[in-house]
């Protein structure tokens, strides 16, 4: 497989501030590549080394095999959309997405043509005359996508270009993206801090924090097989237990036995369990499951497609539950004696 | 609408909004027509009348021929030209320079960049008189700077060029102009959103196609505001040609002040007068016409 951006050992300081600490990572040709991580972690100091704004301090960053070291933003095979978008007020529709075009000296009936099939892969058709203060928040996010895009970059870099939408336009932009990237086959690197995003369009997720990457994987490995508290609890809110591993089971203060599965059983001494929500059923008889307890429901969301509860085990620690909408049936209340389990194949060990 | 409805329709909140606002303005357009509307006003109807040059009293009105005057002597009209030539000419150096001074601030000074700014506006302090005397005594054939030129032996004659003529009008114009309009550039630049710049390079611009296509366009309103400031005066300038011009310097203020104050031609200093009023107009409408009043305003 072609790799068409690759950092090595990229570091970069602010001062006194490490912003990227020791990053490396490789993105395939056509691969949606998603950096994620939480507010301030380094997501975009990494897209301004790639694109070009920033110098890593230390590391190389090489883009189609070719170290970037020495070549400035206007002439690397890049495009960003910036989180702020950045469209040009003084332009309207059409020179904003042409700007890039007419710079590279296209015939004027091409770029009308390619600026044409921009607008119309964004369903944005006859928008050309407007101005930039006449689009909506959406709108203006589109036209920023595809003013990147149209100069055909090897890599599209996308800065949380989805950050101030409400969640109704957030996902059908997310549906659209997903068809402009079938659509265009070009590589992505996509920078979020919403898991839900990541998740759903990548090919590729680098989950970060405070500057390092914390995992590399497809979105059902990091979904389901996190490695460290931070990714398990960053990628989905999860329940984790502290305990010691002894016997395919782990003995947890005031709790007694989770048992795991055997595959888990390489780690010894101190471990962490880690339990999806949505992996644990809650009744008020439950049978047939390797681990089951008794609580006290405290809290209770109905959310139409799921409730959330959270449940006061034995032990005292709380635990989060994920379970269908019950239909007309109602939901458990606040305070009601309860019963909730899971199978061992859910229970993960992390280190 | 019963007419007594409507009177008291005219005090009630929602109907007469409109007539409040204007009642809140007023005071502002009263203020403009006493000090503005009034006195141009007045230079308008003189400029149409023919005085006596010893009682000064109306002996003829309407006339043109205060007007005509502009054209019995070639030299005045040439004047004219001449005025018209020099102003654009020290509205371009002027505004050129203050925008090279204030790109400078704006993009390359990092650290204290509102003290460097400060010190371009020093020239504020000093009188506008004070400053014509300095340049008067540095320029001139025996003046400061060929008179040092001469005694080192730079130069074996003074230089002609730093006498007191045309140029020198030029060039102490631009100087004394040219700190004033470094603020509206400034500010204007300033107010650029530097990741437009980001993104114009992330696009494929060199730095000098992202000045042409970004940065430059987005600092016109700047740039006008600059252009008005220095226009409209010099059009009317005449202490500067009066101080450094020599006999070659003068401009049309010149001729209207000798007409207004030895010739006491206050008829034919109106009208003249009016030809510099018409010029400014057609300069602020045009410009108007190219970005609009809105933009203009906001950037001052
Ligand atoms: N130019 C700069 N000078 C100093 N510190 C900086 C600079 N740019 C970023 N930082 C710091 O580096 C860290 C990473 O910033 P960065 O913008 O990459 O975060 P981010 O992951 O994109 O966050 P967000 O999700 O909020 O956009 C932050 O602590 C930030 O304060
Ligand atoms: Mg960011």
């Amino acid at each position: 497989m072609k790799i068409d951006v690759e950092l090595k050992n990229v570091t970069k300081k602010f001062g006194d501030v490490v912003a990227v600490s020791d990053v490396s990572f490789q993105v395939e040709k056509g691969q949606f590549f998603s950096l994620l991580g939480p507010s301030g972690c380094g997501k975009t100091t990494i897209l301004r080394m790639i694109s070009g704004f920033e110098k890593p301090t230390e590391g190389e960053i090489l883009i189609e095999g070719e170290p970037m070291a020495d070549v400035p933003p206007f002439k690397r095979p890049t495009n960003l959309v910036f989180q702020s978008l950045a469209l040009f007020p003084h332009l309207n529709v059409y020179e904003n997405i042409a700007f890039g075009l007419k710079i590279k000296k296209i015939p004027e009936n091409e770029i009308k043509a390619r600026v044409k099939e921009m607008l119309d892969l964004v369903r944005l058709p006859g928008y050309e005359k407007r101005k930039i203060s006449q689009l909506s928040g959406g709108e203006k996010q589109r036209i920023a996508i595809v003013r990147a895009l149209v100069n055909k970059p090897t890599v599209l870099l996308l800065d949380e270009p989805l950050g101030p939408l409400d969640l109704k336009l957030r996902e059908e932009m997310i549906v659209e993206l997903k068809r402009i990237k079938r659509e265009v086959g070009t590589t992505f690197i996509y920078v979020t801090h919403d898991q839900g995003e990541a998740l759903t369009m990548s090919d590729k997720i680098a989950v970060m924090k405070a500057g390092k990457i914390m995992q590399i994987g497809s979105p059902i490995e990091i979904y389901e097989q996190p490695n460290s508290e931070f990714v398990a609890n960053f990628i989905g809110g999860t329940n984790v237990f502290k305990g010691r591993y002894e016997n395919g089971a782990v003995e947890v203060d005031n709790l007694g036995k989770i048992t795991v599965t055997p595959e888990c059983q390489l780690s010894k001494g101190s471990v962490l369990v880690s339990i999806k929500p949505e992996k644990i059923f809650i009744g008020r008889k439950l049978n047939a499951l390797d681990n089951i307890f008794a609580g006290e429901v405290k809290e209770a969301y109905y959310q139409g497609r799921v409730v959330t509860y959270r449940v006061l085990l034995e032990n005292g620690s709380s635990i989060s539950v994920v379970a269908p909408s019950p239909g007309m049936e109602g939901i458990f209340g606040i305070g009601e004696k309860v019963k909730i389990g899971w199978n061992k194949k859910d229970s993960k060990l992390i280190t | 609408m019963s007419i007594k409805k409507s009177f008291r329709n005219f005090f009630t909140a929602q109907t007469n909004s409109r007539l409040k606002d204007l009642l809140l303005v007023l005071p502002t357009y009263l203020w403009i027509i006493i000090v503005f509307f009034i006195p141009v006003f007045s230079v308008l109807i003189l400029s149409f009348a023919e005085l006596s040059p010893v009682t000064r009293t109306v002996v003829n009105f309407p006339v043109l021929s205060n007007y005509a005057k502009l054209f019995i002597r070639t030299d005045y009209a040439r004047l004219l030209l001449r005025t018209f030539f020099i102003a654009v000419t020290v509205t371009a150096s002027s505004v050129l320079f203050a925008y090279v001074v204030a790109y400078f601030i704006a993009f390359r000074v990092l650290k204290n960049k509102y003290t460097v700014l400060f010190l371009f506006q020093a020239p504020y302090f000093a009188t506008y008189m004070l400053i014509l005397l300095a340049w008067r005594l540095m320029l001139g054939s025996t003046g400061v700077i060929n008179s040092l030129l001469l005694y080192f032996g730079l130069i074996s004659e003074p230089i002609k060029l730093l006498g007191y003529n045309l140029f020198s009008v030029w060039l102490v114009l631009t100087a004394t102009w040219f700190p004033w309009l470094i603020l509206p550039i400034f500010v204007s630049l300033e107010k650029i959103d530097r990741v437009l710049l980001e993104a114009s390079d992330d696009l494929g611009a060199s730095p000098i196609t992202t000045f042409l296509k970004v940065t430059f366009p987005l600092s016109l309103p700047g740039v006008f505001v600059a252009v008005l400031f220095v226009f409209i005066p010099t059009m009317g300038e005449f202490i500067a040609p009066a101080v450094v011009g020599g006999r070659t310097g003068i401009l049309f203020g010149n001729l209207i002040y000798d007409f207004f104050l030895k010739g006491f031609r206050w008829d034919v200093a109106a009208a003249f007068t009016v030809y510099l009023l018409i010029i400014t107009f057609i300069a602020v409408f045009l410009l108007y016409r190219r970005i609009g009043f809105r933009k203009l305003m906001e950037s001052l």
